[in-house]
């Protein structure tokens, strides 16, 4: 997998995530580096408060222009939003999504790129449900969220994809662009009809276990308000497709 | 196919299906209600299933910690801000 001409390119919205970033950055840079790969990670920052921005400046200076690129944002403008708005500057052929709070580990993307060339998919997509995969840090309550909001996907939509509403994936560049044009979801939906819309579309997609840990600094935010909000969105997309 | 199936049911129901007496006025009615703990016990066995079966991946945790000290020192020593 060493020197091809591919060139990946990791779309990393954030919003407070002063203590996160710079780690997240460094595992990623280690990681590429380790693996010969060409790539640049793409921060959209919403302005965040906490001085996200300006601990990404400094990151920038440290790994470069052409491995750290900063398209900051006005304002709290969404994820979908902040992807277009990532893609747009993007100059990989292939894009990885990912939480920028280290929940998704970047020791997972070597093997998205291999699972990717072994089959030519067009999305890569990480799963915590398979063997191989798991969670750490989550109690009962935060587990039977997960389980049961799966479920209910899986009835209404049958996507064919274990792990619904996880968000770590690798997309060919073209793949993604036509996907995130024609989703309308936001919130926890938004990474599920991403998957709805490329069954749509027939796009191949495969899966590889990953770890979660979930987040380490910062508050992990699942309450009734997110609960309601998935399932209003959920029913929004089965009546709509 | 949800659709389907509902007018299916009412036809039988309102009798326009060539139904036996003993389903049309026994069984037909009670279809619905079938259904429904049909698939509460589907879901409940499924996400049960799923629950006990949850991997846990305390190993990634620890990994985790130990990279998080070594960028921290690293990143430091680059200059950068860390809290």
């Amino acid at each position: 997998m060493s020197s091809s001409a591919n060139k990946y390119s990791v779309l990393l919205p954030t919003y407070n995530e002063r203590d996160n970033l710079p780690i997240i950055i460094w595992l990623l840079a280690k990681m590429f580096k380790e693996n010969n790969l060409d790539y640049e990670i793409i921060i959209i920052d919403d302005n965040s408060p906490d001085g996200t921005l300006e601990v990404a400046k400094q990151l920038q200076k440290v790994y470069g222009e052409q491995h750290i690129v900063l398209r900051p944002r006005a304002g709290k403008l969404g994820l979908g939003t902040a992807y277009i708005h990532g893609i747009q500057n993007a100059t990989g052929n292939f894009v990885i999504i990912m939480d920028a709070d280290m929940s998704h580990h970047p020791k997972a993307i070597p093997e998205f790129i291999r699972k990717q060339a072994s089959g030519d998919y067009d999305i890569v997509t990480g799963t915590r449900y398979v063997n191989g995969g798991g969670v750490y840090g989550w109690d009962l309550r935060r587990k039977l969220t997960s389980r049961g909001a799966n479920f209910i996907a899986d009835l209404l939509l049958n996507p064919g994809v274990s792990d619904l509403t996880g968000s770590f994936r690798l997309y060919k560049k073209h793949v993604l662009h036509q996907i995130i044009n024609a989703t309308v979801s936001k919130g926890y939906v938004f990474q599920m009809e991403m998957m709805v819309r490329a069954k749509q579309f027939n796009f191949s997609v495969a899966e590889v276990p990953i770890t979660f840990v979930d987040r380490v600094y910062g508050e992990s935010k699942l309450g009734a308000n997110e609960i309601v909000g998935y399932l209003k969105g959920l029913w929004t997309l089965f009546t709509s497709v | 196919m949800l659709a389907a199936a509902a007018g299916l049911w009412l036809l039988g129901l309102i009798g326009l299906l060539p139904l036996p007496e003993v389903l049309q006025t026994q069984v037909w009615p009670a279809l619905p209600l079938l259904a429904l703990v049909s698939l509460g016990a589907y879901a409940f066995v499924n996400i049960g299933y799923n629950l006990l079966v949850f991997r846990e991946c305390p190993e990634a945790y620890h990994e985790l910690m130990q990279e998080i000290s070594e960028a921290k020192d690293d990143l430091r020593a680059n200059g950068v801000d860390i809290a």
